[in-house]
């Protein structure tokens, strides 16, 4: 058995020392406290004793004072002024007769002073007659005096024994509690685990340990016990969460796959419902130069039946019939253009002017099939950006259907597509003549399936992944709200173009 | 006038008839040894001087010896002194003294123990009748009648008064120390003439001690008090003479418009009679001392008198007789009185017939 020796004051624990410490603070405060009780006590006590001198030299003196003021009676004057000025707790005596000579003084005007003065009568003939007045002054700061002497006295009486109480209590609870726990502390801090089990110290603590410390032991002893169980019990729930986490992971990454496809597919899916509205258009756009074609086609077979033909106008009807093919195929590639899958990774150094003549072809026959002016102003000179060429464009296809919805019922419809450099950033507008979008939806239009158009015309989507496109190229799309129109506008970064062309021809 | 006043003084200087001595014829004192008396009084003021120097006269012509002590003021003071003289190998062959605030019995006690004589002056032992013979060492009591001594000085004080047309007496009254029975018995006079005369209202009477320390704030004080005072009884010429002297300093002309006897008929206080400053002082017991002398003396040669009791009669001096006292009295006196002719055991044919203007 290991023995914790004992060490005295010096060497004291910091929670004896502590103990001690707060004894002497404690017993300090109440003893303070309680003197100021006592000797608040004292002090109206001590001016109780004053006002009953006060009192009992009234009901003492008052006849032989007045007796000997009534007869002049000097010498007795004189007597009872030295013998009232002889009394402990008083300081000032004057005794007045009523004509006027006095002896004593009168007491100073101090708050210090307390003074008590008595009217002096004396029965004569029947009629109690006023002969002077005994004025009586005890100088209260001798009780102050006396009350600080017995504050030193208490307090150095309570300061000592509080001192004397502290360390008898250091020592008692060095003996009886502050070397047990150190045993107790030792005991704990050997405790090791070995093979997922709590080991004991190879020593135990003295039997003499009793009561509540006791106690202390036994728990150690069986928290020992319990923190081997439990540790056995981590080991395994460790192992479960490993595995569990494994699988986890694995999971989440699936997830994250399939959500980048669906994304993927939504975003292609609004971009194919945004060239289906258009579809009817392209369609006819096609048709038309079709039908051109095929008069042609017819002309020439007239031609070639007719006696008159001539080689130039066979040469004029084939030119206007392959420029109408060329043209056929201009809307074909923009729309093929606009359709195609962008690839995932890298960004593509593109001229926005493209795009948006493509887009413009898709949509110019839609718009002109419902008398809808539609201006287009793209500058000649090409502005650049890194982009996915497809995905502008969707946005752009977006925001001129939208537009259309918005002014197709409208009278004197008009929609018109810009497209500006300002401040290093392509600026692409698209405004209409629309009634506007009400200022109660402003914040909800980019939310994504939040559509005002009827069931079934719009997916909800355009918008939402228009701002989403935009913010992937480090661009914005916003309403223009200074604008007395509707105006969508979009900004991307200008870079500089690789293959600049100018299609002003 | 003056023949009367002679007659008279004599007749209060004596006080007593001759009847008096001469009852036992028995010789008790040594014939070649003087007879040695110590007085022993309360204190030595004025009265006790003149009184002394009177008695001193007396007992050189009578080949007396006589010691005076006094208790400075302290009756116990003078117990313890009376026992000193009768313990000593000197001792006395009388004790004569003076009852102060009743001492008197003990003092006598205390001498009879030691087989000394006793003889009373100027303040009664106040014994009950028949009391004396209880004290065989008790040779008797010479006293002022003191009731007659205030009862006189009223009347001196009104008659003087209405001698200057005021209607109205208007009095105060500084006694002498009220333990004394002298003060007490001046007192029941003072009041026994204020009942008598209506034309008196006595405001107030007060006490002092017999040396007047505190008199004239005394009588400033009562001033204050009773405006309209115009008397002033005094217990003795020593009050009354510091009542003049503080009079004198306030707004008072004396013997116009305030009025001032005492007791006593001391020099001092005939010298103010002289200068208008006092209008009486009532007296004949300063002699008190000389006269006791020759009843001792004759004591001594002739044995035990019959009486143990002789009454000092107290006239008023007043300006009119103040001059022929004056000369009985005076110190400086060049023909003073012959006390030796007064003794019957010196001129058994003597009638006590005291006539001192006649010397």
């Amino acid at each position: 058995m290991k023995k914790i020796s004992f060490r005295m004051f010096g060497s004291a624990s910091p929670l004896s020392k502590k103990l001690a410490l707060s004894i002497i603070i404690y017993s300090s405060i109440v003893a303070v406290f309680v003197t100021f009780i006592q000797l608040f006590y004292d002090y109206q006590r001590d001016i109780d004793d004053v006002n009953l001198t006060f009192e009992n030299i009234e009901k003492s003196y008052h006849g032989i004072t007045a007796t000997a003021l009534w007869h002049v009676d000097l010498e007795a004057v004189q007597k009872i002024y030295h013998g009232l000025e002889a009394l402990p707790t008083i300081d000032h005596v004057k005794i007045t007769f009523a004509e006027g000579p006095v002896t004593g003084k009168d007491p100073p005007q101090s708050a210090a002073i307390a003074v008590h003065t008595v009217n002096l009568y004396y029965q004569h003939d029947g009629q109690a007659r006023y002969v002077g007045e005994l004025t009586l002054g005890s100088d209260i700061s001798r009780i102050y005096r006396n009350l600080g002497k017995k504050l030193l006295l208490i307090l150095f009486a309570q300061g000592t024994k509080t001192f004397l109480m502290a360390i008898f209590m250091l020592f008692i609870f060095e003996r009886l509690i502050m070397q047990h726990l150190r045993s107790i502390a030792a005991y704990a801090r050997q405790m090791r685990i070995e093979n997922n089990k709590v080991l004991p110290p190879s020593w135990t603590i003295s039997n003499d340990v009793q009561g509540e410390l006791k106690d202390v032991v036994q728990a150690l002893n069986e928290m020992r016990l319990n923190i081997g169980r439990s540790y056995e019990e981590l080991e395994r729930a460790e192992h479960q969460l490993r595995v569990l986490n494994a699988s986890l992971e694995e999971e989440v990454q699936k997830r994250i796959q399939e959500n980048e496809k669906q994304q993927m597919l939504i975003q292609h899916s609004a971009r194919l419902s945004s060239l289906g509205e258009m579809a009817g258009s392209i369609a006819h756009e096609i048709n038309n130069p079709l039908t051109i074609i095929a008069g042609y086609i017819r002309i020439i077979r007239q031609h070639l039946k007719s006696e008159h033909l001539s080689p130039e106008k066979l040469e004029s009807f084939g030119e206007k019939a392959e420029n109408t093919v060329r043209r056929i195929t201009a809307i074909i590639s923009g729309l093929l253009r606009l359709s195609r899958v962008d690839p995932a990774n890298g960004l593509l150094n593109y001229a926005i002017n493209e795009i948006l003549w493509d887009t413009a072809s898709i949509c110019r026959e839609k718009f002109a099939s419902r008398g809808i002016k539609f201006d287009v102003e793209i500058p000649s000179i090409h502005i650049c950006t890194a982009c996915r060429p497809a995905e502008i464009g969707q946005i752009a296809l977006n925001l001129l259907n939208n537009a259309f919805d918005a002014v197709k019922n409208m009278p004197d419809p008009w929609i018109a597509l810009t497209l500006d450099e300002q401040d290093g950033k392509a600026v692409v507008a698209v405004s209409d003549s629309g009634p506007g979008i009400p200022e109660a939806i402003r914040e909800r239009i980019k939310e994504p399936f939040f559509t005002t158009k009827p069931y079934g015309q719009g997916t909800g989507l355009g918008l939402s992944i228009s701002h989403a496109i935009a913010s992937e190229h480090d661009g914005r799309l916003y309403l223009d709200e200074q604008s007395p129109h509707t105006r969508f506008v979009v900004e991307l970064p200008v870079i500089a173009c690789v293959t600049p062309i100018d299609r002003s021809s | 006038m003056k023949q009367y006043f002679s007659l008279l003084l004599i007749f209060v200087l004596m006080g007593w008839s001759p009847h008096v001595f001469g009852a036992n014829a028995k010789p008790l004192g040594s014939p070649d040894k003087p007879i040695r008396v110590a007085l022993l009084i309360d204190k030595m003021d004025m009265f006790w001087t003149h009184f002394v120097r009177i008695m001193n006269v007396a007992a050189n012509q009578l080949k007396m010896d006589v010691q005076v002590y006094h208790g400075h003021e302290s009756h116990l003071a003078m117990i313890q002194k009376a026992e000193q003289l009768a313990l000593s190998p000197d001792r006395p062959d009388v004790l004569m003294f003076k009852s102060f605030k009743g001492n008197g019995p003990q003092i006598m006690q205390m001498a009879a123990r030691h087989q000394v004589k006793t003889f009373a002056v100027n303040a009664s032992l106040e014994l009950k009748p028949g009391e004396a013979a209880a004290w065989p060492h008790l040779i008797g009591e010479l006293l002022p009648d003191d009731v007659q001594a205030g009862y006189e000085l009223v009347k001196a004080l009104r008659a003087e008064m209405r001698n200057k047309n005021i209607a109205h007496v208007h009095l105060i009254a500084i006694n002498g120390d009220q333990a004394d029975s002298p003060a007490r018995l001046r007192a029941i006079g003072l009041r026994r003439a204020v009942s008598e005369f209506k034309d008196i209202t006595l405001h107030q009477v007060i006490a002092d001690a017999w040396t007047a320390p505190t008199a004239p704030e005394q009588f400033e004080l009562l001033k204050k008090r009773y405006p309209m005072i115009n008397a002033v009884w005094a217990g003795n010429d020593a009050i009354a003479l510091r009542v003049v002297e503080k009079a004198k300093t306030m707004d008072y002309v004396l013997g116009q418009n305030l009025f001032i006897g005492g007791i006593d008929s001391s020099p001092e206080g005939l010298a103010a009679i002289k200068k208008r400053e006092m209008v009486t002082s009532v007296g004949g017991h300063i002699l008190d001392g000389a006269r006791s002398l020759i009843v001792l003396y004759d004591y001594f040669k002739l044995g035990q008198f019959k009486e143990k009791l002789w009454m000092t009669p107290m006239v008023p001096v007043t300006l009119a007789n103040v001059d022929a006292y004056r000369r009985i009295i005076d110190p400086q006196s060049s023909t003073p009185v012959d006390f030796t002719q007064y003794s019957k055991w010196l001129h058994p044919k003597a009638s006590y017939d005291f006539n001192f203007l006649k010397d």
